[in-house]
């Protein structure tokens, strides 16, 4: 499914275009990326800001929030994840339908926070679910946003719709649900998704 | 508004048998409070929001406070004989201090605009006498700060309509702001791995990849 | 003359100058069966031997045609796709059937007190009420004493049955 590189500029010279399946399918993928219209704490204050005219998330072809999961396909996790919230989160992750996305936005979303620790917040929601952008910052700006955005466009061009390395959601093994964690006596159970999520090995000088 | 142990007079005229002390603050702010006994806190704060001259209707803030169990050193003089002459003696004494809870009311007033009065109720121990008096038959506005402290302290309060753990799920059994709280042990890499951090992390790792910290 | 889809639908063309008169002239190509080969029209002297694009109603059946094709086309273009491509992946909690993160409990037929009712429908009077008073407003120094008086006879009447619920209670929620 390739074509020559020079073949394809002097085509297009020509007025003549060629794409290939996968470059034709991935262009409308990242043209119209829709959000899941929720937001946790004060990230999703910039979110907002993000969507409005200044900053024009429309540009990305990503201003249609949809209200519910089942018509999104990013999940922008904008603010603080508690733990009595995070069993939802992951239920709305898991009623969006294949291929979806998430972006982890702001430091409580990408690992806690400065409730890292404390009793009640969860470190990051990338224990439960795959997130394919962290964006640091507390909050971040609108900016970060718009380059988050940028960075999962780019993402969705690079996947393959056939072979070994093809994206998630063409993988029949590949699960579209997670584990939802209960509410246990002391903390959540699981602590954390160990098919998402272990904790990095803590190593220093080398 | 009178000062506060013409308040206390005045509660104790009014309502038989409560027994209201004044704990004094010795900081500058001096804000000094009302301890309620149990048996008479709902009448004490009766009194105090419905009095003329109080009107102490507008219940600002509730909290709770953990007092630990304590060991307090004083000073005292004590007469000893030493060395068959008796003596004056400075000594050191130690004195167990037993632990418990506490519910904070600040009360003002904004009809007459003054204030605040501080209610202070205590429980018997931090472990089986936790119980104290809800006052949100009286300050409506208590009601959700009672469940907050009835959840991260565990205190529970007597009368009150709803007593359920307001932030935390139901299934929780910890009281997280207590002083002897222990939090999960979800422990991983840290950024910052100081002092008890860093014992922490220690224990999370193997010998061949614990760091040379 | 040749006939065809574009100038029958425009009537100014073919009122005066073509000699067609329906009455007399036209048999409607549906009842008569599919009559592909053409229609045998009579003007008034001559016969004229007709294409089958010619038949008046071809747009009609090509519209058709075409209304059912379109949107068939993508729906078959994605089943196909979704066939080779995409492999389902349905499950208990995508396919519940709440969608806002909580699970649910209970039943969804729930009964509702019957004054919210009465409060919805009191909300309602007034609220249409706003909508005869904006362009009253508007107007309102150039209105007679009489449109005036009329306009207050009209909220006199609402008002008196706000007066009417109030004292029966009904706006006290219990």
């Amino acid at each position: 499914m390739s074509i020559d590189e020079g073949l394809r500029s002097e085509l297009s010279r020509q007025g003549i275009f060629t794409t290939t399946l996968e470059g034709l399918y991935n262009w409308g993928r990242r043209n119209s990326v829709w959000p899941l219209n929720f937001g946790l704490a004060c990230c999703a204050i910039e979110m907002i800001a993000a969507s409005m005219a200044r900053f024009d998330l429309a540009r990305f072809g990503a201003e249609v929030f949809r209200p519910s999961p089942r018509q999104a396909d990013l999940m922008i996790v904008a603010g603080t994840v508690t733990k009595k919230m995070a069993p939802m989160v992951v239920r709305l992750y898991n009623q969006m339908p294949e291929p979806k996305y998430v972006i982890a936005m702001g430091a409580c979303a990408i690992s806690g926070g400065p409730f890292k620790q404390g009793y009640n917040v969860l470190k990051g929601i990338d224990r439960y679910i795959p997130v394919d952008v962290h964006i640091p910052g507390c909050p971040p700006r609108p900016e970060a946003l718009l380059h988050a955005f940028m960075t999962l466009q780019r993402k969705i061009d690079a996947q393959k719709l056939s072979g070994s390395d093809r994206a998630r959601h063409f993988d029949a093994q590949a699960p579209s649900e997670f584990p939802i964690p209960q509410y246990g006596q002391h903390d959540l159970e699981p602590p954390r998704n160990e098919a998402v999520w272990r904790p990095p090995a803590m190593r220093r000088g080398e | 508004m009178s000062p506060l142990d013409q308040v206390v007079a005045r509660i104790g005229a009014a309502i038989p048998g409560a027994r209201v002390q004044i704990l004094p603050n010795d900081s500058p702010s001096g804000q000094h409070s009302l301890l309620v006994d149990h048996e008479h806190a709902v009448a004490v704060a009766k009194f105090l929001r419905d009095d003329p001259d109080l009107q102490l209707d507008h219940l600002a803030n509730v909290t709770g406070v953990d007092w630990l169990d304590a060991t307090v050193k004083e000073k005292a003089k004590v007469r000893k004989v030493i060395n068959g002459a008796e003596k004056e003696v400075e000594e050191t004494l130690e004195r167990k201090k037993p632990g418990f809870l506490e519910a904070v009311y600040h009360l003002y007033s904004i009809a007459r605009n003054h204030g605040p009065v501080i209610l202070r109720l205590r429980t018997g121990n931090r472990i089986d006498q936790v119980r104290v008096p809800s006052l949100t038959p009286i300050w409506r506005g208590a009601e959700f700060q009672e469940r907050e402290i009835y959840d991260l302290y565990g205190i529970v309060f007597d009368g009150h309509p709803d007593l359920r753990r307001i932030l935390m799920w139901d299934e929780f059994q910890d009281h997280p702001m207590r002083k002897d709280y222990v939090e999960p042990d979800d422990y991983e890499y840290e950024p910052t791995a100081h002092d008890k951090v860093l014992e922490k992390a220690k224990k999370h790792h193997t010998a061949a990849d614990r760091p040379q910290l | 003359m040749r006939l065809n889809s574009t100038t029958l639908r425009n009537r100014s063309d073919w009122s005066g100058a073509v000699p067609i008169r329906p009455e007399y002239g036209w048999k409607i190509g549906w009842n008569g069966g599919s009559r592909a080969s053409g229609i045998q029209t009579v003007t008034g002297t001559r016969t004229t031997h007709m294409q089958a694009s010619d038949h008046p109603y071809l747009f009609l059946a090509v519209f058709l045609v075409v209304a059912v094709i379109f949107p068939l086309v993508p729906l078959g273009l994605a089943r196909l796709w979704a066939r080779t491509f995409s492999p389902p992946k349905p499950g208990p909690v995508k396919n519940a059937i709440y969608e806002c993160g909580v699970e649910s409990k209970g039943d969804a037929w729930i009964q509702f007190k019957s004054e919210y009712y009465l409060y919805g429908i009191i909300f309602l009077i007034f609220d249409v009420e706003a909508i005869f008073l904006f362009p009253f407003a508007v107007a309102f120094t150039n209105l007679t004493i009489g449109a005036f008086l009329a306009m207050m006879m009209f909220l006199l009447l609402l008002v008196e049955g706000l007066v009417w619920a109030w004292q029966k209670g009904v706006l006290t929620w219990k």
